[in-house]
């Protein structure tokens, strides 16, 4: 009897076990995959109407058949391209993707997104209403590259590019070959947001631009945007954007170009790193001391037929030194102009003096005292190769001796 | 009370009804009465005949012998199942020759002693007094002697029937390791594991069991090493077998289970005898069962699915190399399906964007759900291999070239099924043979796998695997629990790795008793340059 009583017990067990899982579980959450639209890129653009913006997804067209895909709007379909772009205008991000949703012939799915692009005109207006979403949706990623697009970005999703088939993971692949050089190429939108959430450092995102080169398309970097309050304020360029980069530290890829006279040296930075230390200084301005240590390698020379080769190396450390510190420095005066704390000096004074910080009000006062820093930059270069070659051609020959 | 009145009147009634059916008659047994040998020859064979039934295969030789044919005998045998030489050489020839001089000659009633003792050749003879003993010994394969006046019979042994030769098993192979396999016959598979373990405690105990088949069991364990507890529970389990055949091991196995119901095997089996021989000389209990070539171990641990023989043959590392690969393979064989489910229809994000695109474009097209496509994969897949096997080989390889073709171009081609389903079918595959003692509960847990993932995706998984793990945690065979390999610190030794011999000094914990140790010490092996002294690094210091 007991017996039976027991296993009465352990088949009702059995029975109610699926239905108890029917209520707990998140099997409504079922999706196959030939029901899901899979978003590789979100382009976001200033729209006609103010109040609106624009959102494109760029969505992996993965049927053969491409007749499926439709937008309340209007569908692109780019030609050779892998992908459809669908948009829609609204007030918010959320509603335009729900609208995109349900004007599709299946569920739009953005966990695979890979790029965020914003059009330029979108985040000279600001851009910190727009991120909200990509941060609180669970199905958003908000480690993404967020990148500015030098013009409309819906345009730069719909180019048919030559390297990849679709144009969202083409963008973001290019983001992170930068980000081998330096993480600080490669901004995610968390990056963004916590940098924005610091109160005083001024986010820097990336430009791109499209150019056409041989009639084909192609992005290209093009310097990074500096924001204050959500708002984009200014930009880099190429070689401001170098100098930030160095000033952070951290590198090991890019190469300088020295000049002296009529000789140019190119070199390979195999590692460069910085030790910053930041200091308040006893009549309240901040001092900034950059010890720059870099470590390089010689890849090109040109007319350096006058100088000796035992001579060599100290000349090329005195330009190369030179050449880091004149572009950090210059980077450094172009965002004092703009009143922008690229850096994050500011959550370093923070860090350090927290007492100071906020008895001497210097959250209010940064703006200003970032105006004011005394800026010094010590480099140290290294070359401890010359590559294979020991003299270039017509340089005084080598005799061995040092 | 009344409630409880009636639940002793119907555990009565039900005790009363199984001790009826425990007592039922069985008339083919020889077993059933004891009547005394008829002193005639003649009513001796008659009622002996009666007894097993007058079958055309079984043949009677009447002789006369003794000083001037004096006396008269009967020969009794199953054809087939005796060796006709051996009865001829044993029996006839010396005593036909036998003629005694006058005061030697025995009286009648001691006849059947006096052959026995004296003139017969056979190495084994028995002198029974009742008919039964006699028909007992007809059935397995003896000769029966019936001599006139004598009340008497003799059982001499003669088996000696067709049976095959020691083999390299089928399921079984090896690449290092002893080729020889069990065969059907009990005596040659007791004799192969002796061979092995050369040790006068290495007991083996008879035992029949089958009404109709009175088949012969063979209980062989070390004393002083299997757990009694253990010996006795198998004695008694198969002693209180009722049961009217057996004629594979694989019967005893479903009669002894601790849990029938479970999909894992509490008993093991072997048709290797070094694989036996290992397992009883680990303090195992060894139940070889005449006609079959599978030889059953008790207690069976779950570590023992991932123990093969040529494990302790290879070298440590490689040994553990393979081990560790039969896990994996364990857990792709049940899980990968699932989990392939789970992904596809529940946790897209989880997978890598380029592979996800791969499988959603092999997805388009398709005109069935993941789970359905699964299922007609394992399914065809079940089938695939049930023909396979049972199919004679020639015929066999043309259904694999078939399924070959079927599962893994046309369906995929036609667009029946995707590319990436096809594929996980065929890991998981080609993972269940690493596991070949596991191959029935894979295939079991596998299909309610996938039904849980495309339920509820990995929480109806993690669900699956919670109730599984408690289930195997609780299981025990012959009250060693199924676990145990991993319950010790030393049974870890041989476990997901396989530490070097010369480290596993004890035996298993919780299978052996009593002698548990392997080795007295933790010696590693001898290397002929180092010097146990240490003279040799004092020199180099000078």
């Amino acid at each position: 009897m007991i017996a039976k009583t027991g296993k009465i017990r352990v088949l009702a067990c059995a029975a109610l076990l699926p239905a108890l899982m029917a209520f707990l579980s998140g099997c409504w959450d079922e999706h196959e995959l030939n029901e899901l639209f899979f978003v590789t890129g979100i382009a976001l653009d200033a729209a006609s109407d103010p109040d609106k913006i624009d959102i494109a997804l760029e969505i992996e067209q993965l049927q053969s058949d491409k007749s499926n895909g439709s937008s309340s709007t209007q569908t692109t379909s780019s030609q050779g391209s892998d992908a459809i772009l669908l948009k829609a205008e609204r007030e918010t991000v959320e509603e335009g993707i729900g609208e995109i949703d349900i004007n599709s012939t299946r569920r739009i799915f953005i966990h695979h997104n890979q790029v965020l692009l914003v059009g330029i005109e979108l985040a000279e207006q600001g851009l910190e209403n727009n991120l909200d979403l990509f941060t609180r949706n669970t199905e958003a990623r908000a480690d993404v590259p967020l990148l500015i697009v030098d013009g409309r970005a819906d345009k730069l999703l719909s180019i048919d590019v030559e390297q990849e088939t679709i144009a969202g993971v083409y963008v973001a692949r290019v983001s992170d070959r930068q980000s081998t050089i330096s993480e600080y190429y490669k901004v995610r939108i968390l990056d963004f947001i916590s940098k924005y959430i610091d109160g005083t450092t001024a986010p820097v995102i990336p430009v791109i631009k499209l150019v056409n080169k041989n009639n084909k398309d192609e992005i290209e970097f093009s310097g990074m945007a500096v924001f204050i309050g959500g708002k984009m304020i200014g930009r880099l360029s190429d070689d401001e954007t170098l100098g930030y980069i160095w000033a952070m530290g951290g590198v090991s890829g890019s190469v300088v170009t020295a000049r002296s006279d009529s000789m140019t040296a190119s070199l390979y930075i195999t590692s460069l790193n910085v030790n910053r230390e930041i200091t308040v200084r006893q009549d309240g301005g901040v001092s900034v001391k950059l010890a720059v240590n870099a470590s390089l390698e010689i890849k090109e020379l040109i007319e350096f037929d006058a100088i000796p080769v035992k001579e060599l190396i100290p000349i090329l450390t005195d330009m190369v030194q030179k050449a880091i510190a004149d572009r950090i420095i210059n980077t450094f005066e172009a965002v004092r102009e703009m009143d922008a704390d690229i850096y994050g000096y500011g959550v370093d004074i923070h860090r350090k003096y927290p007492n100071e910080w906020d008895s001497g009000n210097m959250k209010e006062r940064w703006p200003e005292l970032f105006s004011d820093i005394d800026f010094k930059v010590s480099v140290k270069a290294a070359i401890p190769t010359t590559g294979k070659a020991i003299q270039s051609m017509e340089m005084e020959e080598y005799n061995g001796e040092n | 009370m009344l409630f409880e009145f009636m639940r002793r009147a119907l555990h009565h009634l039900y005790n009363s009804r199984k001790t009826q059916y425990h007592m039922a008659p069985d008339s083919g047994s020889p077993d059933s009465g004891q009547p005394d040998i008829n002193s005639s020859a003649d009513k001796a064979l008659r009622e002996l005949k009666d007894l097993l039934g007058d079958s055309s295969d079984l043949r009677t030789h009447s002789f006369r012998f003794g000083p001037d044919n004096a006396c008269e005998g009967v020969l009794l045998f199953y054809d087939g199942m005796v060796d006709t030489k051996l009865i001829t050489e044993a029996i006839l020839r010396p005593i036909t020759a036998w003629q005694p001089s006058k005061d030697q000659i025995p009286s009648k009633k001691n006849l059947a002693e006096c052959l026995a003792n004296e003139v017969l050749c056979a190495p084994d003879i028995t002198v029974v007094k009742t008919i039964n003993e006699l028909g007992s010994g007809c059935l397995s394969g003896d000769t029966v002697l019936i001599a006139d006046g004598c009340s008497a019979g003799l059982v001499i042994s003669t088996k000696g029937w067709d049976k095959r030769s020691v083999t390299e098993p089928q399921s079984e192979t090896v690449v290092r390791g002893p080729r020889e396999g069990f065969t059907e016959n009990l005596r040659t598979n007791t004799a192969l594991i002796r061979r092995k373990i050369k040790n006068g405690q290495l007991h083996a105990e008879m035992i029949s069991a089958g009404r109709k088949t009175r088949t012969s069991i063979c209980i062989m364990y070390i004393d002083g090493v299997a757990n009694p507890d253990v010996v006795s529970s198998v004695k008694e389990r198969i002693k209180r077998l009722d049961v009217d055949s057996i004629l594979e091991s694989g019967y005893i196995e479903q009669y002894i289970e601790d849990a029938p119901f479970s999909p894992f095997a509490t008993v093991g089996y072997s048709e290797k005898p070094d694989v036996i021989a290992a397992r009883v000389l680990e303090g195992r209990v060894a139940i070889v069962v005449d006609g079959t070539p599978f030889v059953l171990t008790a207690p069976m641990l779950f570590i023992e699915s991932f123990q093969t023989a040529e494990d302790y043959y290879a070298r440590t590392l490689y040994a553990s190399f393979m081990r560790i690969l039969r896990y994996m393979a364990y857990i792709i064989a049940a899980f990968a399906p699932a989990i392939y489910v789970a992904l596809t229809s529940f946790h897209q994000e989880l997978i890598p964007t380029t592979l996800l695109f791969t499988i959603a474009k092999a997805r388009e097209g398709t005109p069935f759900p993941v789970l359905l496509e699964m299922l007609i994969m394992v399914f065809s897949f079940e089938v695939l291999r049930e023909g396979g096997i049972r199919l004679p080989r020639p015929v066999g390889q043309a259904i694999s070239i078939v399924g070959a073709l079927v599962m893994g171009e046309a369906a995929v081609s036609a667009g029946l099924v995707g590319a990436a389903v096809v594929i996980t079918i065929a890991i998981t595959a080609v993972c269940g043979f690493l596991v070949p003692m596991q191959t029935d509960s894979i295939s079991l847990i596998r299909l309610i796998m996938i039904f849980l993932a495309a339920f509820a995706g990995f929480y109806g998984m993690a669900m699956g695997v919670l109730l599984m793990e408690l289930h195997l945690s609780t299981l025990t065979s012959f009250g060693v629990p199924y676990f145990s390999g991993f319950a010790w610190t030393s049974n870890l030794q041989d476990s997901i790795i396989r530490m070097p011999l010369w480290s596993m000094i004890k035996r298993p914990r919780g299978v052996s008793k009593g002698d548990t140790t392997r080795r007295r010490f933790f010696i590693p092996p001898f290397r002929p340059y180092s010097d146990p002294e240490g003279t040799d690094a004092e020199g180099e210091d000078h």
